[in-house]
Order: structure tokens, then C-alpha cells, then sequence
């Protein structure tokens, strides 16, 4: 077994999770802000204009949260579950790795080998988009990446070397 | 990205009618006023673009005496929870005065609107046709007093529009 993903993956993930959480906190204390500003110096003629105003920036400012809610739970599931695999395997092996012995020929003429990382389904789409293409190992380059039921398939190009 | 936005749908719509209610729900609060800063005329015919006209109105009282002016039709207190007997002013069809003489003060109304010549507030009000409309002043408006008589000053500027 290889570790492909270090503790450095960790502290990226909570890096990005804290990121999320104060650009989501800003906007509501933003939000919050602006609409309390609007709701000065109403009167008849302007309440009904600033009301509609209100409830734009609020539905504005709520559906971005709600729409980020799957980015910071999947964030945190990713750091939660590769905490969990360090404390029961040690920090140097968060990422279950296994290489196929068989070495293939792409119609396009690479040579691969598939490469097969063992993540739960929450973190598996955040891991190829995000990790797995800056966290391989050295000694080849990626050449194709799919995420197959709860395995993470890569085909990872054979260097000369 | 079209299955995690009928996923998130629900959510969305729910903030949307949570955000609308409270907003709205805030803004009344917000646009009240207790009786001595606020003027209310009742008018016995449908009112077009009464907010409009109110805005209107409330830029000739300073606001530290009137923070609202409201232009209703008598429909309005059927629908909402303050009774028509609430308001300042009545503009009232003559044929219909005897029905709600308990709301007036003991002063004979003013002819306000007369049928068959170029009424007042026509551009916001739907008179009926060859009907004289009076004028009244609520019985417990406190703004027909010596000291605050801003009902009569309202009475006045209403003739001008």
C-alpha cells in the first residue's frame, strides 16, 4: 500500500472548510447589514420598494448559503474521514492505495496502470477535483481519473524511469 | 448540476416563503405608528395607487409629527385587521353619511367631490357617477383638537391633488 494523501490533505480541507464557513458568516452579517440600512427612514410611498429590496438581498444571501451547505458538509466529511484513517493507520498512510499489476496500452498509446483509492461516496467527487491531480505520486502523471462505485479509479501513466 | 438543483429546490423554496413572511411580518411593525403620528383617510370608493398618494401627502408634514399617512379604501378594512372606524378622515358618498354617523365628529361634512365637476383625487380615486361625496372628521381622531389639528390640514392638502 501506497499513502497517497498526507496530513497536509487534512489541514487543506479544514483550511477550505474554515474558508467557506467566514465568507457564509461575512455574507449574513453583510446581509443583515444592508437590509437593516434599508429599513430606515421608511415611509408609505418608499415601504413597499424597500420591502421588495429586503427580501431580494435575504433570498440572495440565504439560497448562497444553502447552495454551499453540500460544499462545506462535503468538506468536512473528507477531513473527518481522513482523520479517522490516521488515527487507525498513522498520519503517513490517510489514503488506502492499491496498484494493479497489470500494466495496460491506451488506444492512444500510454502505457497505464489503474491505480484504485479506497473513499466514501461524500468525498470521492471532491477528491478527484480537488486532490487526488496535486497529490500523486511523483513517478507518473495522471491520465485518466473516474470515480467507479466506492473506488476512485485512476490510470496513472508509467514513467520510463 | 440540474440533479443537485431539484435536490436543493425544496430548501430554496422554503427560505423564499420564510423570508417574505418575516420580512413582511417586520415591516408592518416597522410601518406602524401610534395614533398621534399617523393620519388615516377612509374613502368609499376603490382607491388606485393609495401608497402613491400617501407618499405623497407625508412630504408636506414634517416627520417628527406624522411618520405615516395612509389612503384606504373602505374594502381595505374588510380585509385587514383595523376597523374602518379607526381613521382620521372620511371621504363618504352623502346618501351613505346617515350609516356611519356614529363614526363622525358633531361638525356637518364638506362637500368634497361633486357630481357631475372636476372632483379631487380623481387620478386615485374611483368616484361613482352623479354621487356628491362629504367629507368627515372621526370622532376620536386625536388630530382635530386646538392643539393638533392636522386633520384639517390633511383635509385641506387632499383637495389640492
Amino acid at each position: 500500500m501506497t499513502a497517497l494523501i498526507g496530513p497536509e490533505t487534512v489541514a487543506r480541507l479544514n483550511g477550505k472548510t474554515c474558508l467557506v464557513k467566514r465568507m457564509r458568516l461575512a455574507l449574513c452579517i453583510l446581509c443583515l447589514a444592508v437590509c437593516v440600512f434599508l429599513c430606515f427612514g421608511l415611509r408609505t410611498g418608499n415601504a413597499f420598494r424597500r420591502y421588495i429590496e429586503v427580501c431580494s438581498v435575504s433570498l440572495a444571501c440565504g439560497w448562497f448559503i444553502i447552495a454551499t451547505h453540500s460544499r462545506v458538509k462535503a468538506l468536512q466529511a473528507a477531513a473527518s474521514h481522513f482523520l479517522n484513517l490516521e488515527k487507525k493507520q498513522g498520519a503517513e498512510h490517510l489514503g488506502v492505495l492499491e496498484y494493479s499489476p497489470v500494466t495496460e496500452v491506451t488506444p492512444d498509446g500510454l502505457r497505464v496502470r489503474r491505480v484504485y483509492l479506497k473513499a466514501p461516496a461524500e468525498t470521492r467527487t471532491l477528491l478527484v477535483d480537488e486532490f487526488l491531480l496535486n497529490s500523486l505520486p511523483p513517478s507518473g502523471a495522471l491520465a485518466r481519473v473516474e470515480a467507479r462505485g466506492s473506488f476512485i479509479w485512476c490510470a496513472q501513466e508509467e514513467s520510463d524511469g | 448540476m440540474v440533479r443537485r438543483f431539484f435536490r436543493l429546490l425544496p430548501a430554496l423554496l422554503t427560505w423564499a416563503l420564510l423570508s417574505v413572511m418575516v420580512w413582511g411580518w417586520i415591516f408592518s411593525i416597522l410601518t406602524d405608528a401610534p395614533a398621534e403620528k399617523k393620519l388615516i383617510v377612509y374613502i368609499d370608493a376603490p382607491v388606485n395607487r393609495g401608497r402613491e398618494l400617501a407618499g405623497k401627502l407625508e412630504e408636506s408634514f414634517p416627520r417628527s409629527l406624522i411618520q405615516f399617512i395612509e389612503v384606504r379604501s373602505f374594502s381595505y378594512s374588510m380585509m385587514g385587521d383595523s376597523p374602518a372606524s379607526d381613521g382620521d378622515i372620511f371621504i363618504i358618498p352623502s346618501e351613505n353619511s346617515d350609516e356611519y354617523a356614529d363614526w363622525f365628529s358633531g361638525e356637518p361634512g364638506e362637500l368634497f367631490a361633486s357630481a357631475g365637476e372636476s372632483a379631487p383625487l380623481s387620478a386615485y380615486v374611483r368616484y361613482a357617477e352623479n354621487t356628491d361625496y362629504l367629507l368627515f372628521y372621526s370622532a376620536s381622531s386625536v388630530h382635530t383638537g386646538e392643539l393638533d389639528h392636522l386633520a384639517f390640514d390633511l383635509s385641506a392638502l387632499l383637495k389640492q391633488y
